[in-house]
Parts: C-alpha cells; sequence; structure tokens
C-alpha cells in the first residue's frame, strides 16, 4: 500500500514566518532567474514547526491586498500599495487551514 | 470411396440425382436444346479457325463439355470450342507438322492433353484464387485482339482465296490476302455475306431465332440445290464442309493420342510454354464467364473445382478427338437465360450435338465454307468490347496500358506470348499500385478538429502530422523516409506519424521507419507515432522501434477518431514547449520600468489547450505527462475549449483527483491495497471532463493591466490566467510566477538585494 511518506520529497525551500514578503518576493525572483522550483516554500514558525506553505499566488494577492481602483489604476498608485505591503511578514498570506498529512498516512 | 477431388464426393451424385426434379429436367433439355442449335454451327466454325476438321468442333462441344460439367462448380457454365482459344491453337500448331513430321490432329491432342495437365494441376493444387489477381482488362484487351486476328484469318475463307504461303504473323495475314485479291470467288463472297446478314439481323427480330443456323441453312441450300460444291463449276467451286474432312453419322470419338505415350521431347517442349498459355488463357476465360452468370444467379463459385473441371474435360477430351475447349460466353448466356436450371442443361447440350452428328451429319457436310467465315467474322466483331475498349481509354493509366498492351501483344506477338504479357502487365501493375503509400497532412482547425490536405501542402508549423495510408510492405517502404523528409520546413520541430490506415506492415518498413528517426534525430528533430493498431504493436515490439522512439511518443489506436492524433499533439507541443524554454525563447518582451507592465509582457505561450470532449483518463494521461516533463513540482491546468474553439473551462490536477476519488470515502480507502485503489478510481475514468472542470471562467487580453490581473487573480481566485483574443480563443496564460515577475518589473525589484540575510 502507498503511504505518504513514498510519494514524499524532503528537498524543499524553508523561510521563517517571521521573513517578510519582501524577502519571500526576492527569493521567488531569484529562484525564477536561476531556474529552480520555485512553486511553493514552505514556511516554519519561530519553534520549528511547519507553519504553512507560501506560493507565488499567495504573494502575489497578499500584495495587491485590499487594493481597488475605480477607474483605470496609475502604475504609481499601485505601486506604492504594494510596496507598504512589502514589509509585512510572510505568515499573513499563509492558508489558515492548511491540510498536513503524516509520512505513514495512507491514500485515504 | 474417398473422392481424389476436393469438394465433391462421389457418394453425393446418387443423392443429387434423386433431388433432380422433372421440372428442372424439362428447363435443362430445353436450354439444352437451345444451346446446341446456337452452337453446333459455331462449334464447326471455331474448329476452322485452329484449321481442324469441323467435326472436331462438334466432338470437343460434346466431350469436354460433359466432363467439365460433371466436375465444375458453376451450374450454367458451357465448356467447349472458343475463338481465342482456337486461336491459339492456331497460332501454336500450324507450323508443326512440317517442323516435326507429325500430324496436326495428333500434335492438337498432345497440346489438349498437356492443357488439360496444368489446369487439373492448378486446381489440385487450389490456385484457383489467383484468378483475383489478373486484370478483367487482359481479358477484354486479348479477346479484342484475338477477334481482328480472327476477321482477318476469315476473309481468305469468306473470299474463297487460297494463299501461297503459311502467313506468320497478322501482319502477313493481311498482306498476303490483299495480294490474292485478284482470285476471290464471289460465290462464296455471296454466300458468306448472306450468312453474316442472317446472323446479324435475324436475332433482331426475335431474339431467339438462331441466325446462325438458319444463316448455313439456308446457304447450304443455295449452294448444294444450284450446284456451287460440284468439281464442275472449276475455280468458282465452293469449298464445303466435305472437302475439308467429311462428317460421318457416327460418335466414334475414342481415339488415343499416339503422341503422349511417351511424348516427344522437343515437340512437348516446344508445346509447353503455349500449353501453359492456353491453360492460362482458358481459365481466366471459364472463371470470368462463370463469375459474370453467377453475379446473376446468385451462385457461389468455387474456382479450385472449376479448374479442375476445366483441366478434366480438357485431358479427358484429348483421348476423344477434342482440342482444348474452355467457358463460351455466348453458350453460356443462353444457357442461363433459356432457363437452364443445373449443369445437366450443359450435357443435355452436347446430347443434342450429339444427335445432330448422328442425324443430321449428310446434311451439315454440305454447309459452305464461306458460310463459317461470315459466322466468325460476325463473331470477331463482337468480340472486339468497343464499349469496354472505350471506357478504359477514358480511365486510370493502369488499365489502359494493360489492356491495349495486351491487344498489341496479341497483334505483333505470338498469341500464346501475349496471355503472359497480358498477366504480366496486370501483375506488374498491380504491384506498382499497392507498392505506394498514400501520404497527406492533418492541421488542427481552431475547433479541435483537423482538416486533410495533400502532403507537404501544409502550412509551416513547429508540429507537423503526415498521415500514411496504405500496404506498408518492401515495394511502398522503398524511399519513404525521403519522401517523408519533403514535409519538413525550417520552422518543424516534431514530426508526427499516423499509422492507422497502413496494412502489411513488414520488415522492411520498420528498417525505413527507424532510418527516418535517426535522420530526424540528427536534425534535433523528434519523431511521434500515433494510431498504431494492435498488429503493428507488435512488430514495432520486435524490430526494437518501440524502444527506439521512446513509449513517450507513442500512441495507440483506439476507437474513437483522431483520439491517438490528439494526444500525440499534445505531446508534440510539450516537446516544442520544452524546446523554446531550454532554448530560452523569450515568449514576452520585457517592459522597461517606466513602462505599465501589461499581460503581453508577462505571459507564457505554453498553455495547453484541450477539447471539453474528452474523458478524464486522457487528462489523467496529459497531466501527468506534462509533470513529468516539468522542472516544477507545481502544476499546470488544462485549458478546455468548445467544439468553437473558444475557451470554456478550467482543469486542474485538483479537479480531476477530486473526480476520481469521489465516491470514495476515507474510511473505505484506509482499507483498500493500492489495486483495489486503482480499480476504483479507474471507474471514474470515462466520465467527461467538462462536468468536472471549472467553467465560467474569466480571462485577460494581451493589453490587460498587471493591476487588473492582479485583481483577477485575488477576486476570482485563479492561480493560472488564460489569455485570450478577441473571439475568446485562448492564445496564452499567466502563470503565478508570471504575476510575480511583473509584480517585480513593476517595483522596480532587485532579488539579490532583497533576499534573506543569513
Amino acid at each position: 500500500m502507498t503511504r505518504a511518506r513514498d510519494l514524499m520529497t524532503k528537498r524543499f525551500l524553508r523561510i521563517s514566518a517571521e521573513n517578510t514578503l519582501r524577502e519571500t518576493l526576492g527569493i521567488l525572483l531569484h529562484g525564477e532567474q536561476k531556474k529552480y522550483d520555485t512553486g511553493a516554500i514552505v514556511i516554519i514558525d519561530q519553534e520549528g514547526e511547519f507553519a504553512g506553505i507560501a506560493t507565488p499566488s499567495q504573494l502575489a494577492i497578499g500584495l495587491v491586498g485590499k487594493w481597488e481602483s475605480n477607474d483605470e489604476p496609475s502604475k504609481s498608485a499601485f505601486t506604492a500599495h504594494a510596496e507598504t505591503n512589502l514589509s509585512e511578514t510572510v505568515d499573513t498570506i499563509l492558508n489558515p487551514n492548511q491540510p498536513i498529512a503524516s509520512p505513514l498516512d495512507a491514500h485515504g | 470411396m474417398p473422392s481424389p477431388f476436393p469438394n465433391l464426393s462421389f457418394s453425393d451424385i446418387g443423392p443429387r440425382l434423386h433431388r433432380y426434379r422433372k421440372s428442372e429436367l424439362r428447363a435443362d433439355a430445353v436450354s439444352g436444346l437451345t444451346v446446341a442449335v446456337m452452337g453446333v454451327p459455331q462449334a464447326m466454325a471455331y474448329a476452322l479457325i485452329a484449321g481442324l476438321p469441323p467435326v472436331w468442333g462438334l466432338y470437343t462441344a460434346m466431350v469436354t463439355c460433359v466432363v467439365s460439367a460433371l466436375l465444375g462448380s458453376s451450374s450454367h457454365l458451357v465448356t467447349g470450342p472458343t475463338n481465342a482459344i482456337c486461336m491459339v491453337i492456331l497460332s501454336l500448331t500450324a507450323h508443326l507438322p512440317e517442323k516435326y513430321g507429325y500430324g496436326l490432329l495428333e500434335i492438337v491432342l498432345l497440346l489438349t492433353f498437356l492443357t488439360g495437365f496444368i489446369q487439373l494441376s492448378f486446381g489440385l493444387l487450389r490456385l484457383g484464387g489467383i484468378i483475383r489477381y489478373v486484370s478483367h482488362s487482359v481479358v477484354v484487351g486479348f479477346t479484342a485482339g484475338a477477334g481482328i486476328l480472327i476477321a482477318a484469318n476469315q476473309i481468305q475463307n469468306l473470299l474463297g482465296i487460297q494463299l501461297h504461303e503459311r502467313p506468320e504473323h497478322f501482319f502477313q495475314v493481311l498482306s498476303y490476302t490483299a495480294q490474292a485479291l485478284p482470285e476471290a470467288n464471289y460465290l462464296a463472297l455471296i454466300l458468306g455475306v448472306a450468312t453474316a446478314l442472317c446472323v446479324i439481323f435475324l436475332p433482331l427480330l426475335n431474339p431467339r431465332i438462331p441466325g446462325a443456323l438458319i444463316g448455313i441453312l439456308i446457304s447450304g441450300s443455295l449452294a448444294y440445290f444450284l450446284g456451287w460444291h460440284l468439281p464442275e463449276m472449276g475455280a468458282g467451286k465452293i469449298e464445303i464442309v466435305k472437302d475439308i474432312e467429311p462428317i460421318s453419322a457416327s460418335l466414334n470419338l475414342f481415339h488415343f493420342p499416339q503422341l503422349i505415350a511417351p511424348p516427344p521431347f522437343e515437340l512437348t517442349r516446344e508445346l509447353g510454354i503455349g500449353a501453359a498459355a492456353l491453360a492460362i488463357l482458358g481459365l481466366i476465360e471459364a472463371a470470368s464467364i462463370a463469375r459474370a452468370i453467377a453475379a446473376q444467379s446468385g451462385q457461389r463459385l468455387d474456382f479450385n473445382r472449376e479448374f479442375i473441371g476445366q483441366g478434366a474435360g480438357n485431358l479427358v477430351g484429348s483421348f476423344f478427338s477434342s482440342f482444348a475447349g474452355s467457358g463460351s460466353f455466348t453458350r453460356t448466356a443462353v444457357c442461363y437465360k433459356s432457363g437452364g436450371k443445373t449443369r445437366m442443361a450443359a450435357i443435355f447440350s452436347a446430347f443434342w450435338t450429339g444427335a445432330t452428328i448422328l442425324l443430321f451429319a449428310p446434311i451439315a457436310n454440305y454447309i459452305p465454307k464461306a458460310s463459317l467465315a461470315g459466322i466468325l467474322i460476325v463473331i470477331a466483331y463482337t468480340m472486339v468490347d468497343k464499349r469496354r475498349l472505350l471506357i478504359t481509354w477514358r480511365s486510370s493509366k493502369h488499365s489502359k496500358i494493360v489492356l491495349f498492351g495486351t491487344l498489341v501483344s496479341t497483334l505483333i506477338l505470338p498469341l500464346e506470348y501475349a496471355v503472359f504479357v497480358g498477366v504480366f502487365l496486370s501483375i506488374a501493375l498491380l504491384l506498382r499500385v499497392t507498392g505506394q503509400i498514400d501520404l497527406t497532412q492533418f492541421v488542427p482547425r481552431a475547433d479541435s478538429g483537423f482538416d486533410e490536405v495533400p502532403f507537404n501542402r501544409a502550412p509551416p508549423s513547429e508540429v507537423v502530422i503526415v498521415n500514411m495510408e496504405g500496404d506498408l510492405y518492401f515495394a511502398a517502404a522503398e524511399d519513404l523516409d525521403y519522401e517523408l523528409l519533403e514535409c519538413i520546413t525550417p520552422k518543424t520541430r516534431v514530426v508526427i506519424l499516423r499509422m492507422k490506415r497502413l496494412r502489411a506492415v513488414g520488415s522492411t518498413a520498420m528498417a525505413i521507419l527507424e532510418r527516418f528517426d535517426e535522420i530526424l534525430k540528427s536534425r534535433n528533430l523528434q519523431l511521434v507515432v500515433c494510431g498504431i493498431e494492435e498488429g503493428l504493436k507488435q512488430i514495432m515490439t520486435g524490430s526494437g522501434l518501440r524502444r527506439l522512439i521512446g513509449e513517450q511518443n507513442l500512441f495507440y489506436a483506439d476507437n474513437k477518431l483522431f483520439q491517438s492524433m490528439e494526444l500525440a499533439l499534445a505531446r508534440a507541443w510539450s516537446i516544442v514547449e520544452m524546446e523554446r524554454r531550454r532554448d530560452n525563447m523569450p515568449s514576452q518582451a520585457v517592459a522597461s520600468p517606466d513602462s505599465n507592465i501589461i499581460a503581453s509582457n508577462i505571459l507564457s505561450k505554453r498553455a495547453l489547450k484541450f477539447g471539453n470532449q474528452h474523458q478524464i483518463r486522457e487528462a489523467v494521461w496529459l497531466l501527468s505527462e506534462m509533470l513529468k516533463q516539468s522542472k516544477s513540482k507545481a502544476s499546470q491546468p488544462l485549458f478546455l475549449q468548445n467544439t468553437e474553439g473558444k475557451l470554456d473551462s478550467e482543469l486542474t490536477l485538483w479537479n480531476v483527483l477530486h473526480s476520481l476519488s469521489k465516491k470514495i470515502d476515507s474510511k473505505t480507502a484506509d482499507a483498500m491495497d493500492d489495486d483495489a485503489l486503482g480499480k476504483a478510481v479507474r471507474m471514474r475514468f470515462s466520465e467527461q471532463i467538462d462536468a468536472t472542470a471549472r467553467a465560467n471562467l474569466s480571462s485577460a487580453r494581451t493589453d490587460t493591466s498587471l493591476e487588473s490581473l492582479l485583481q483577477l487573480s485575488r477576486d476570482e481566485a485563479m492561480q493560472t490566467i488564460p489569455v485570450c483574443d478577441d473571439e475568446d480563443r485562448l492564445i496564452a496564460m499567466i502563470s503565478p510566477i508570471g504575476l510575480i515577475v511583473g509584480l517585480g518589473a513593476a517595483l522596480n525589484f532587485n532579488p539579490e538585494e532583497e533576499l534573506p540575510k543569513a
């Protein structure tokens, strides 16, 4: 019977939950330039426990935040808004309901 | 006693006779009489073609007819003397008495024996099936040529001329006849023309009127009562049958051929090829005629048995003063149309012919030779199937070559060689036709269908699809690899070969495909093969071609049309995209920091389109292939398009997994092993993907701003954003990392400076 340990990988990128969105953005863009696999970054809390997974989608949504515009948006207004969000920590964009498996979990 | 002949059991004959009804007996007897009335003058005339006594034609119409009818397959085929066969006999034997010192009749009997032996062997070796490989054009061409020869040879008899030299070929016949024209006997001409007019016009009044019989009766009566046959007429004397060889009112048929025990070696060797030609011609004629009548009567024929019947007829006939015969179309057609029910009709015709000899021999002796010539010239005219010649002239080049090649051969070559020329042309052209593969190309349409275009006419594309149709055996496979290369353009990256319509694939074809694969690899191109049927799969496995091309590039045929080709196309485009990434081919321009970032700056054209009519099984395969080829573990969605080619929905790996596991609850799943889980999952494979995909998708245009793209991603919860043209057809996509790249560019972000400090 196949279990999670047969499918899992131990090679993944991890950063602290206290790292900022700026640093996370830097990692993703750096990885993209170097053709690394930057599909997801594992976030670890201060105790070293798993806190969540940050994906490029989540980062992009996190940076755009609640920004809206009624008219055609201007670059400067948007970038100012995004830059404000860059200093937020990465744990602000994590999915609070992230499901977790253990190595011995079966396909159920 | 076991029967020596297949399909014929002697123990059947009794029950068959018992089942033979009185009504059938009456019908067959009347039909046989009708055939005999028409056939007697014909048989005598055909013997004349062969340079033989007319009575031998009658013997042939009896003995060969009975034996062939008893042992053959057709219920209506009437075997006996035929014009074309008699022409070949003349061609083969006319010069032999002088050369070898034997009598003409004995030589002809030896020839008949050999012909029968060859035909019987064909039948016993069950070679009946080879008839289907001889084109009907051979028969038409040969018969037309023979008709011309018969007419040319009978002019001398019609004019009552004696040629001073024996002509060797057609042009000599015409030349010598022309030279002897001053010696023409006008009385003979009158009789011959009168007979010919009776043959032509009397049946027009009523098809049942035996024009030939009435013609010879009138002309014979004229000659007899006017004394034109008497020696006293001098140069004006009409030659009659009695002058050739008198017919006695007896059936003294049996005559053991002196030359068969033992046969003289040189003579037999010389006759051997001719006998083979006669055998083949006779079999082709008999089979064609039997088939033509069977098509109307609905009878199913056994050609092997027919061969046996023809062979036995000739073999036995050679012991009863008969020369080689075959199926007669005229007499067979009369037999069928006059109501003949069984093969007893042919046997009855032999009986009535025998009765004619016994009762009317004294009268038959006075039939003028010119009358018989008149009949033959009319028959010769009908042998040239003008309608068929015209149709063939307007049809394919191949039929033209076979028919006219055979016809010309009869006029310029010895007749026996003309048969072989015709058969050779027929088979050679058949091989030529089957030795060509039809190549076309498929061009994908926007609505997920395909257009089929002539080979090498498709617009240049990175992916070329070639459809191959026909027999891929050694003759067709030669040069195929170079021919296939003609479809490759500088833009080509992948060649897809569709092999669903290929037949007879042999080892030579595998070698050619292997060479083609090598040539493509040497040019950094990739080969993908689709439409592979089970038989071809086994051949490819055995030859190692499957391993060489790679399982990921092979797609097996399925019941659904073009299914494997669509999957092959998806595979081909994934290869193209991988190459683009490998070659760092930018798919969009990088915007300068001062400009607004729009979709066209960050989109990727490696969006995979898939029809929304597919099943989950196909989507699972495609997604797994994409993951195998992708460096990233992140799965890219499939964008589904409807039959109009417009964006319809999105299918992600999670949609698929959710659908596959829908009916499996976690408790049940925990108890399943992998096989059980696999079976449970496979039960969902046939579901349509449009039921699982996410519909009502929003999409972007190439000029959509980054800000709007991000809003779309947030508000619609879309990780990957499809980019469409004005007609809502998918042209590209923006991946999550693409959005990040756009953001980085908008923020003038230098990632090297922003990495976390250690």
